[in-house]
């Protein structure tokens, strides 16, 4: 487990940063609340009247009287995009990189094999995930607490379940693509994450278009579907993760046995 | 300790080894000799798995290189020409990282290296000269004491003195039975130091064998001292240098032949000498450019 704590060494005050900064736009919304609650009457009239606009964020189906409503629209807006984004940035890096910044020729040259080297990044990928949802989950909580706000808890953690498993998945996904490529870019992580939240809002406007939700995590993430669903949207979390899945071990395979560039 | 068969890379449609076969022994000094591209560090990189051949087959340590890998790579220890660190890290960092994936603790050892080449492993990679990270990088792979050492132009970087101490190592570590492949530009390096070498060119060998061996194959050089008249023609000689009344050139052939040639002029003395590496590597360049 050598290469697992040099990575979360390595990973983890980038981690604390993107966490930090995620939990400060989660307690501004969360400071925000009271007044869109005093005006929750105005908002539902003018969501009703949004048309295309209200159907893109899927706020035809939100009730702005209840604090989980706006706390998963405005946290699923931001914490969304960056947790995604910090998951594909360091999904996308954590591998390609060895090659990229030409360390791998200082780390394979060990006696350690690629696959036990793949495994180690990935549950160092998977726990510094996971730390940043459950830092941001825990400071929302207190900051929730802190304002004496009544809510559902199964929703609230539902919903950070819901966003842990989104951001799991593009990280699995950027990992898998990380396995083929010999450069650390990121570009291609951002783009699949902006990508997936794109196809949500087009889901949402065009609800004929459902049957493309197996294609982004960002439609299982959506608060109205979870709280509509009683629950996670199990079925759309699990068939994301074979699709992602199937890219990773395709990426572990080419991997093993890739020319190393060096 | 290293055999290659046929041993064959290709990068598409470039050239990168062909059908290379070469034997290192149990404490040989192992030089390997080639111009850049010549194909040695696609060599190095097969034999440590870093890349998968595309014909024909290997073994280091008595063990395959593609089906033992690890088991290889625990007996060997490689300096590369070049090499990169992780971001942060000190000498001392990178010298615990290695012996840590090794499983292996060696930091006495890794500090009587750093001392015997005045290295501050305390001090951060990042800081270093390439000098000074070429010496993190023969700690790294020294400090386990393994059976094998393969080094990517060890010495390039080092000043003459921590050559010198490098050399020392070296030494040390045969006479321990440590067996050392190296590539080298530096030709004289092979000369004093290796027992045996191999010349290659575009992925193909040239010629392995003893150092002293190759001098005897490759030309001889004959140097005319005090030549009385001009030179007459001599079969086979090339590389002719003249320096004041003395005349010196290369020549191979029979020595029947080179008498008979010396024969139609005069001159005060006479003396063969062996060629020195760089002679060597070019004569057996030549050779092969030529077809011969």
């Amino acid at each position: 487990m050598i290469i697992l704590r040099h990575e979360l060494r390595s990973g983890i005050g980038a981690t604390l940063i993107w966490s930090i900064a995620l939990s400060i736009f989660g307690m501004v919304a969360l400071a925000m609340y009271p007044l869109v609650a005093d005006y929750s009457n105005m908002i539902n009239y003018l969501v009703e009247r949004m048309g295309l606009m209200g159907q893109l964020f899927n706020l035809q189906d939100m009730n702005f009287y209840d604090f989980m409503t706006y706390y998963g629209l405005e946290y699923g807006n931001f914490m969304g995009l960056g947790g995604g984004m910090y998951a594909a940035v360091t999904g996308m890096v954590m591998v390609a990189r060895e090659e990229g910044r030409h360390t791998a020729e200082f780390l394979y040259s060990q006696p350690v094999g690629r696959a036990s080297v793949l495994i180690q990044k990935f549950l160092a990928l998977v726990l510094m995930v996971t730390l940043l949802n459950v830092f941001c989950a825990l400071i929302s909580l207190a900051g929730i607490n802190f304002m004496n706000q009544t809510f559902d808890l199964d929703a609230f953690i539902w919903f950070h379940l819901s966003q842990l498993m989104m951001n799991l998945q593009v990280a699995v996904l950027c990992f898998g693509i990380s396995c083929f490529k010999k450069r650390d870019n990121v570009v291609p992580g951002l783009g699949i994450v902006l990508a997936f939240y794109f196809l949500n809002l087009f889901i949402n406007v065009n609800r004929q278009t459902e049957v493309l939700e197996y294609l982004t995590p960002y439609f299982y993430t959506d608060i109205s579907r979870i709280t509509k669903n009683g629950g996670p949207l199990w079925r759309s979390i699990g068939l994301g993760f074979v699709s992602s899945g199937a890219l990773l071990l395709a990426g572990f395979g080419y991997y093993l046995r890739k020319d190393m560039a060096i | 300790m290293i055999q290659t068969t046929r041993l064959t890379k290709r990068y598409g449609r470039a050239r990168g080894i062909d059908n290379l076969s070469i034997q290192v022994n149990p404490g040989d000094i192992y030089g390997f000799i080639g111009s850049n591209g010549a194909g040695k560090s696609t060599t190095i990189r097969l034999l440590l798995g870093f890349i998968r051949p595309s014909g024909g087959s290997a073994k280091v340590l008595g063990l395959d290189i593609i089906k033992r890998k690890n088991d290889i790579l625990a007996g060997v220890g490689y300096v590369p020409s070049e090499i990169s660190y992780y971001p942060g890290m000190r000498g001392l960092d990178a010298a615990r990282f290695a012996a840590r994936l090794r499983r292996v603790e060696c930091g006495a050892e890794a500090r009587r290296l750093a001392e015997l080449m005045s290295l501050d492993l305390n001090r951060k990679i990042s800081e270093l000269s390439f000098g000074n990270k070429k010496k993190v990088a023969i700690v790294c792979a020294l400090q386990h004491k393994p059976d094998l050492l393969i080094l990517d132009e060890p010495t390039s970087g080092l000043d003459p003195l921590m050559q010198k101490a490098f050399w020392d190592i070296i030494r040390e570590r045969r006479r321990q039975g440590a067996t050392i492949f190296l590539s080298s530009h530096v030709l004289s390096e092979i000369q004093q130091y290796c027992t045996r070498a191999a010349i290659i060119r575009e992925g193909k060998l040239v010629v392995e064998g003893g150092v002293h061996a190759l001098a005897q194959t490759a030309a001889k050089r004959i140097t005319l001292h005090n030549l009385k008249g001009p030179l007459p023609e001599i079969r086979g000689a090339r590389d002719l240098r003249q320096v004041g009344e003395s005349v010196s050139f290369l020549v191979q052939g029979e020595a029947r032949q080179l008498l008979e040639d010396l024969r139609q002029t005069d001159f005060d003395d006479l003396t063969i000498t062996e060629p020195d590496m760089e002679e060597i590597f070019l004569h057996f360049y030549e050779k092969t450019e030529a077809g011969i």
